[in-house]
């Protein structure tokens, strides 16, 4: 029942007074993207001897940041999840989960913002790494677009799909409403 | 389901018949609360838009142990890594395999040295890539990640092949038997790493069409076998 009691103060009005509900995880979804693009601008820039060590910490850092958005980050700061599951034929299904209570103006800002500005500059990397000729050097930047780019798509959809679902429960709802109404008046009667 | 109240909105023959949506207990909160929660596994577990991160965290960890055990015991009929996929395992063993490849040579600015450590990492992916598409064109009913994902897994043999070479060639590299300790030992994990990997798919592979596909998936484990045969250098 916590929830229905959380979508209630959102209701009125606690989200102005309670900017970030859940700081650390907003903190998280913004460090390990940040984190591994610096690493990479700035050892790409300074340290272009040491390939292999910033390859592997740029990848697991990218690999951290996709586990993180995907699985905490998401719900906890718009209460969206998304889910890839493959059936027994092969065919691939995505699964959308999401609610409405939980979600305040600058948790959103910042979600969506990172999900959105990160995958941006991995293309201007992998650009500029194109420009360079630098081809072992471009496989970092299309990874980061990879790992980024999939929790960009996956949250588009899963967006898109909870407001198809609003809609749809919204008229359903109404329409529930109006024989539930009508039988319990037929029941009283 | 915690706030399930029978009765709620629908009849029951409704909610029978509806998705496994959560009615939070009063009208208002089907309207601004959780409307629609969906399952994501097979227990019938409902809704993790609420789990402490400790539990994502657990199940994650968890599926991910008991996929390495199943790649090191496999058993015919477990489809264990086809049911979901992840990437990890994969990410571990190539990262693993390309590190322990790499060091061959101690010059570390040695530009050959980056481009054998790329190589080797782009062998494991595009190699896997390559190999799930042949399966795919041959009208395969296994999923573009799912392939991946056993493939990456069917690896570890093989790292854990290379990493007791590269012990073994560190204690002593000069004996003569050790081309055929070398070869014994990757030989049975290349055997091993097929074996597991045709454990999974086998069955999804297309049946007049089996050979065509295993062919690649052979020469995939046999490249990454080759490069750990050839290694020469100890691990200290």
């Amino acid at each position: 029942m916590a929830d229905v009691a959380q979508s209630f103060e959102v209701g009125s009005g606690a989200s102005s007074t309670a900017r970030l509900r859940h700081p650390i995880a907003a903190f998280f979804h913004v460090f390990f993207r940040a984190s591994a693009l610096v690493v990479y601008l700035i050892l790409s820039f300074f340290f272009s001897d040491s390939f292999v060590e910033l390859f592997i910490s740029v990848i697991i850092l990218l690999a951290f940041d996709f586990w993180t958005v995907k699985n905490v980050t998401g719900r906890l700061l718009v209460g969206l999840r998304w889910w890839n599951k493959v059936k027994d034929d092969g065919s691939s299904e995505w699964l959308f989960e999401a609610k409405q209570t939980n979600t305040t103006y600058w948790e959103a800002v910042i979600f969506w913002t990172a999900l959105i500005v990160f995958p941006a500059l991995w293309i201007l990397c992998l650009f500029t790494a194109i420009l360079k000729f630098s081809w072992t050097w471009a496989i970092i930047p299309l990874a980061g677009i990879a790992l980024n780019g999939s929790n960009l798509v996956g949250y588009v959809r899963c967006k898109r799909d909870a407001r198809a679902r609003i809609t749809a429960m919204a008229g359903k709802f109404i329409g529930r409403q109006i024989v539930s109404q009508t039988l319990n008046a037929g029941e009283q009667t | 389901m915690s706030g399930w109240k029978a009765g709620d909105l629908a009849t029951p023959t409704e909610n029978a018949k509806k998705e496994p949506s959560q009615m939070e207990g009063s009208e208002e909160a089907a309207v601004s609360g959780n409307i629609f929660i969906e399952t994501h596994d097979d227990e019938g577990e409902i809704g993790t838009l609420d789990e402490p991160i400790s539990v994502t965290l657990a199940r994650d960890v968890k599926a991910i142990l008991t996929k390495f055990v199943h790649v090191l015991l496999p058993v015919r009929s477990n489809k264990a890594l086809l049911h979901d996929w992840d990437l990890w395992g994969p990410l571990c063993l190539c990262l693993t395999l390309s590190l322990l490849l790499h060091g061959r040579s101690t010059d570390h600015s040695d530009d050959k040295n980056t481009i054998h450590f790329v190589h080797v990492f782009l062998l494991v992916w595009g190699g896997a890539g390559v190999v799930t598409l042949n399966s795919q064109l041959l009208k395969g009913k296994v999923s573009f990640f799912q392939s991946v994902c056993t493939l990456g897994y069917c690896l570890l043999p093989l790292t854990l092949a290379l990493l007791v070479l590269r012990i073994l060639l560190s204690i002593d590299s000069l004996t003569p038997a050790i081309i055929f300790i070398k070869l014994a030992l990757v030989g049975g994990a290349l055997t091993w790493s097929i074996w597991a990997s045709l454990g999974f798919l086998y069955d999804y592979l297309a049946v007049d069409r089996r050979a065509l596909a295993i062919y690649p998936l052979v020469l995939f484990y046999l490249s990454i076998g080759c490069l750990i045969a050839t290694q020469k250098s100890g691990l200290f």
